[in-house]
C-alpha cells in the first residue's frame, strides 16, 4: 500500500529541515492552514490526514491497528521513513500531540523537536490526576456519538459541495471541513479519550514544547503543566487564546510561540 | 386625548418595534457570542427554553458551559474548528443543559461576523427546538439497529444452511466420482456428465454464499505462513487449463523474475481471490485469451511490494455498470446472470479478500475489447524459507545425510511416511512402536535423535521421555527429542516443551519444517542459511482450520509423489490407509453415538497422518463437524445419526478409491 496515498500527505515548502504537522481528533489537516504557511519558507513541510479523515484511504482503516495510538504513531514513522525524513519537527495538535510523544520514544534519533498543541496524556481523572473528565462522561460521549447519527452526520457524512482551498467561498450549506466517517469517529473518540500514557512521557529524550491554551476544556492548564513537568526536556508556553484549537483561533500567537523554541531569533 | 394617541400609535414607526419582538420572540432561539466564546447577547425564546434568566448568561458565561459534557468535547472538536476555518457552521445537533438540568436538544446554525480588517467580531448562532426530531431521529437509529442485526442473522443462517447444504452434496460429487470408476453404458456416462457437473456447479454456488457470508458476518482473518507464489500461480493455472482449453482460449502467466521464492502470507486467500478473478475472466471472453501477472513493484528489505494483474479479451463492461459489478447480488446486467449463471458474490469475495489485506481492487474495462483487474499486496519476503527452495534439492538435502534416528511411532502410515523422507535424505533410522521399545532400543543403538509421538500404546511420549532422561547414560540424557503430535492442546499449552521435549512438530508435517527441526536439534548447519529463518507461526493441523477454498474431497497427489513413480509403494501406501482407517472408523461412530470426546479425539489423532497424505478434506470436514457435536452439549439424536453417516460415507469413499489403487499394483 502506498502510505503517501493512505495519508493523502502533501509536502510543500522551499526547507530542508522537516516539520510534520498532525492533526487532531475531529479534524484533518485543514487544521493547519493558518499555521503551516509561516514555516514554508524555512522548513520542509509535511502534512497530512490520519486514516479515516479528511482525504486519507477509509479502506486502510484497520481497528486493530487503530486501536491504540501506536497505529497512528507507526503511520507517522512510515510517513517519515517513505519521505526519507530525518531530524524532524513534529508538530501534533490535541491527540496527536502524543502521537508524537510515541512515535518520537520509538525512533528517538529520528526528531529534533516535538511542539505539543493541547497535549493530554490521559483524558479521565485518576486520584490526584485530573484529565477533566470522568469516565462515564467519556462513555456517555461515544454514546452520544450514535444518539446524534443524523447530527454528527451532517458534519461527518462526505460532502461533495465545498471548497477547501478557498475558504471564502465557503458559502454553500454545507460543512465541508473535517468530514469523517461516523463509524471511525465513534472508534477514535474512544480510543482517544480512554488512553493512558502518562507513564511514556518521562521516556522523551526530544525537547518539547508545550502550548498550553487558557480556558481549554479538552486539555485544561494543569493538564499541561503535568505533561511539562514529567517530560524530561519540556518548557511550556501560557497562550493567551482560549479554546483548544489556538492553530485556528489564533495563528500569529501559535506561530510566535514556536518560533523561539524553534530557533528563530526574537522580535 | 389619550384615544387620539392611541390613534395614532400604529403609525409610530411600527418597523423597529416588529424587528424587536421579532428578535426577541422568534420561534428560535438566538444568540451572539464574543470570539472567546461569551455569550454577549441573547433572545426571549432561548431564555424561555432553557430557564436561565437573561443576567446568568450575560455574566460573562461562555457557550460551551452550556452543554453536556459530550457536547462540549463535540464543540471543541468539530463546531469551534469548523467555524473557525470555514465561518459558518450548518445544523450541527448539540445537547444544551437546562437551569434545571434538563437537556434541550438543539439544532444549531451559526455565522462568524467580521470586523473591517476580517478579524473575527463575534458570532451569531440560531437555535432550533429538536425535542420531538430527536425522538424521531432516535427511533430511526434503532431501526437502523435492528435492521443490521437482522441482516447479521440472515448472513449467519446463510452460512449455516450453506453448511449443511455442503455435506451431502460434497457426497453426491464423490459418489458420481466413484459411479465414475465403474463399467458403464455410453448413456449413463453421459448421464453421469451432466450429475457431475451440475453437482460441481451447485457446489462452487453453496461455497461462494458460505465464503461470502463468512466475511459479511466478519468471521475471516488473514493467516500468516510461508508459501511459493509461483508454485500457487502454477496450481491455479493449471485448475482453469481445462475451462480455457475447452473454449480455445490462450491462459498466460507473467512471472515477475525477481520474485522471492518464498512469502509469507494467506495463500489460501490469495489463491480464492485470483481464481476466482481467472474463473470469471474465462467465464466472459469467447476469443483470445486471459493473463495473470505479477509484478514486484519495489523491496524494501524483506517488504514486497506486488502489483498483481488478471485481464482478458472478453465481452468487457460498460461504464455505468463499472462501479456496481463488486457489489453483491450484482451481475453487470441480468441477462447475463442468465447467460452465463453464478451468484454473482465471486467478485464481491475477491474484492472484500483483497481489502481484507489492506488493499483495493480496480477494474479498467472496454465493452468488446477487455477487462483488467488489478490489486497491489504487501508481503514479507522469507530468506531461506522451507518452500520454493525445499530441502529436496541435492545440495542442502546433504545436511543430514549419515544422521541416526530413532523413530517411536505406532501409526504405519505415518512411519512410512517418515521413512520415505528419511531414505531421500540419506538419514538412517529405526522404528520402534511405543515408548518401552524405544527406551531399551536407545541403551542398545547409537543414535542422535528421537523423533516421538506422543501418542502411543504400553508407554506413552511422555513418560518414555522421562524414562529416558533418568538413564545413567549422560549422552542419553541429553539426547535431542522432538515430539510430534496432532494435538494442537498439547501446543497451546506448551506443555510439551516444558515437560522436556527438545522441539515439537505437529502433524501433519511439513517436510521443510521437519527438516530444519532437526537439522537445529543436531547442530547441523544448512547450508544456504546460516542464520535460522524466522518461525512460522504455529499452525493448527488441518483439523483446526476452517479452510475456505473449495477443496477436493481427497487427493492423491502426494501419495503419488512420496510413492515417486514406484506402483508396489503406493500400493502399499494405499493399502495401510485402509487399515488405519478401517480401524478407526467404528471407533469413531461409536465414540460420537455415545458422546465420548476424548476416546473420539484419540481415534481422529490415529488417522491424522492418513488424512494428511490422503489430502482427505471431505472427511476432516466430517471430522469436524462431528467434533462440534461432541464439544457443544447434548445434540439431538438425528444431527448425530447424520454426523455418523457423514463419516462413514467419506470413509467409504477414500477406502474404495484406495482399494483401486491397492488392486491396480497387484494387476
Amino acid at each position: 500500500m502506498n502510505v503517501l496515498a493512505r495519508n493523502n500527505v502533501k509536502v510543500k515548502g522551499q526547507g530542508a529541515q522537516p516539520m510534520v504537522f498532525s492533526h487532531g481528533f475531529g479534524c484533518d489537516q485543514n487544521m493547519w492552514r493558518f499555521v503551516a504557511p509561516s514555516f514554508e519558507r524555512d522548513y520542509r513541510t509535511v502534512l497530512f490526514d490520519a486514516v479515516g479523515a479528511g482525504n486519507s484511504d477509509i479502506l486502510a482503516y484497520d481497528r486493530n491497528r487503530y486501536g491504540t495510538l501506536e497505529g497512528y504513531a507507526d503511520d507517522v514513522l512510515e510517513i517519515c521513513r517513505e519521505l526519507r525524513l530525518e531530524r524532524v519537527v513534529f508538530v501534533g495538535h490535541s491527540v496527536s500531540a502524543m502521537v508524537g510523544v510515541l512515535a518520537a520514544i520509538k525512533e528517538p534519533e529520528r526528531f529534533d523537536k516535538l511542539v505539543l498543541i493541547g497535549p493530554s496524556p490521559c483524558y479521565i481523572n485518576d486520584g490526584d490526576y485530573m484529565g477533566g473528565f470522568s469516565r462515564e462522561d467519556i462513555l456517555q460521549l461515544v454514546e452520544s456519538l450514535d444518539d446524534n447519527y443524523l447530527g454528527w452526520s451532517n458534519s461527518m457524512a462526505p460532502v461533495i459541495m465545498g471548497n477547501p482551498d478557498r475558504p471564502e467561498l465557503g458559502t454553500e450549506l454545507t460543512n465541508s471541513f473535517c468530514r469523517t466517517d461516523p463509524d471511525i469517529a465513534k472508534h477514535f473518540a474512544k480510543v482517544t479519550f480512554l488512553s493512558d500514557h502518562r507513564a511514556e512521557l518521562p521516556k522523551v529524550r526530544t525537547p518539547s514544547l508545550v502550548l498550553q491554551c487558557s480556558n481549554d476544556v479538552i486539555a485544561g492548564e494543569a493538564v499541561g503543566e503535568y505533561v511539562r513537568r514529567k517530560l524530561p526536556a519540556g518548557q511550556m508556553v501560557l497562550l493567551k487564546a482560549t479554546g483548544h484549537c489556538p492553530n485556528l483561533s489564533a495563528p500569529e500567537e501559535t506561530v510566535a510561540a514556536m518560533k523561539p523554541f524553534l530557533g528563530y531569533a526574537r522580535g | 386625548m389619550m384615544q387620539g394617541h392611541a390613534d395614532t400609535e400604529p403609525e409610530q414607526d411600527p418597523a423597529e418595534d416588529s424587528a424587536e419582538d421579532l428578535y426577541e420572540n422568534a420561534p428560535c432561539g438566538y444568540l451572539s457570542t464574543s470570539p472567546e466564546g461569551r455569550i454577549i447577547k441573547v433572545n426571549q425564546t432561548f431564555l424561555s427554553w432553557t430557564g436561565y434568566s437573561r443576567e446568568a448568561l450575560l455574566g460573562g458565561k461562555r457557550f460551551v458551559e452550556l452543554l453536556t459534557v459530550a457536547g462540549r468535547i463535540f464543540h471543541e472538536t468539530h463546531y469551534a474548528p469548523l467555524l473557525q476555518m470555514q465561518g459558518f457552521v450548518h445544523e450541527l445537533s448539540l445537547d444544551l443543559v437546562r437551569a434545571d438540568g434538563r437537556p434541550l436538544p438543539a439544532l444549531i446554525n451559526s455565522v462568524q461576523q467580521r470586523d473591517a480588517l476580517g478579524r473575527p467580531r463575534s458570532v451569531r448562532t440560531t437555535l432550533f427546538n429538536m425535542t420531538d426530531r430527536k425522538r424521531y431521529e432516535r427511533e430511526l437509529l434503532m431501526a437502523r439497529r435492528k435492521a443490521e442485526q437482522l441482516a447479521q442473522a440472515k448472513a449467519t443462517l446463510l452460512a449455516t444452511l450453506s453448511h449443511e447444504i455442503r455435506n451431502p452434496l460434497n457426497a453426491i460429487t464423490a459418489a458420481t466420482r466413484l459411479l465414475g470408476m465403474t463399467p458403464l453404458s455410453d448413456k449413463q456416462s453421459k448421464y453421469l456428465r451432466i450429475l457431475g457437473s451440475a453437482s460441481g456447479n451447485l457446489l462452487a454456488l453453496v461455497n461462494d454464499i458460505l465464503d461470502w457470508s463468512k466475511i459479511e458476518a466478519g468471521k475471516l482473518s488473514l493467516e500468516q505462513r510461508e508459501f511459493s507464489l509461483r508454485e500457487l500461480l502454477g496450481d491455479i493455472l493449471n485448475g482453469q487449463a481445462a475451462r480455457a482449453e475447452e473454449k480455445r482460449l490462450r491462459l498466460e502467466m507473467d512471472i515477475d523474475e525477481r520474485l522471492p521464492a518464498c512469502l509469507l502470507g494467506d495463500p489460501v486467500k490469495l489463491g480464492q481471490i485470483l481464481t476466482n478473478l481467472v474463473s470469471n475472466a474465462l467465464k466472459f471472453t469467447e476469443k483470445g485469451g486471459v493473463k495473470v501477472s505479477v509484478a514486484l513493484q519495489s523491496r524494501d528489505g524483506d517488504a514486497c511490494a506486488l502489483a498483481f494483474q488478471v485481464s482478458d479479451t472478453g465481452i468487457g463492461i460498460s461504464p455505468d455498470r463499472l462501479a456496481a459489478i463488486f457489489e453483491e447480488y450484482t451481475q453487470a446486467n441480468y441477462d447475463i446472470g442468465m447467460k452465463y449463471g453464478g451468484t454473482g458474490l465471486g467478485l464481491s469475495i475477491s474484492r472484500k479478500l483483497v481489502e481484507l489485506h489492506g488493499s483495493k481492487m480496480v477494474v479498467q474495462s472496454e465493452v468488446g475489447k477487455g477487462t483488467r483487474f488489478a490489486f497491489d499486496l504487501r508481503l514479507r519476503a522469507v530468506a531461506g524459507g522451507t518452500v520454493g527452495a525445499a530441502p529436496g534439492d541435492a545440495s542442502s538435502a546433504q545436511a543430514l545425510r549419515g544422521l541416526k534416528v530413532l523413530v517411536v511411532e505406532d501409526n504405519e502410515v505415518n512411519t512410512y511416511v517418515l521413512a520415505r523422507w528419511f531414505e531421500h535424505w540419506g538419514i538412517a533410522f529405526e522404528a520402534v512402536r511405543n515408548g518401552h521399545e524405544a527406551v531399551e532400543r536407545l541403551k542398545q543403538g547409537n543414535y542422535e535423535l528421537v523423533l516421538m509421538d506422543l501418542h502411543m500404546p504400553v508407554l506413552d511420549g511422555y513418560d518414555a521421555l522421562k524414562a529416558i532422561r533418568q538413564l545413567p547414560d549422560e549422552r542419553l540424557r541429553k539426547i535431542p527429542i522432538i515430539a510430534i503430535s496432532a494435538s494442537t492442546r498439547a501446543w497451546q499449552e506448551s506443555k510439551v516443551l516444558a515437560s522436556g521435549f527438545t522441539d515439537f512438530i505437529g502433524k501433519p508435517f511439513d517436510e521443510g519444517v521437519l527438516f530444519r527441526k532437526m537439522a537445529r536439534c543436531t547442530s547441523r548447519e544448512l547450508p544456504e542459511t546460516n542464520t535460522p529463518p524466522p518461525e512460522a507461526a504455529p499452525r493448527a493441523p488441518e483439523t483446526a482450520a476452517d479452510s475456505l477454498v473449495l477443496a477436493p474431497d481427497f487427493s492423491f497427489t502426494k501419495l503419488q509423489q512420496w510413492a515417486a513413480g514406484d506402483a508396489q509403494a503406493s500400493a502399499a501406501m494405499a493399502r495401510s490407509s485402509v487399515q488405519a482407517l478401517e480401524h478407526a472408523r467404528p471407533t469413531l461412530t461409536a465414540a460420537l453415538k455415545k458422546g465420548a470426546p476424548d476416546e473420539y479425539e484419540r481415534a481422529c489423532e490415529g488417522i491424522t497422518g492418513t488424512l494428511h497424505l490422503l489430502e482427505a478434506h471431505g472427511l476432516a470436514a466430517a471430522l469436524r463437524r462431528a467434533r462440534t457435536l461432541l464439544t457443544g452439549g447434548a445434540p439431538d439424536a438425528a444431527r448425530v445419526q447424520a454426523a455418523a453417516f457423514a463419516i462413514d460415507w467419506e470413509v467409504e469413499n477414500l477406502v474404495g478409491a484406495l482399494v483401486a489403487i491397492a488392486s491396480q499394483a497387484e494387476a
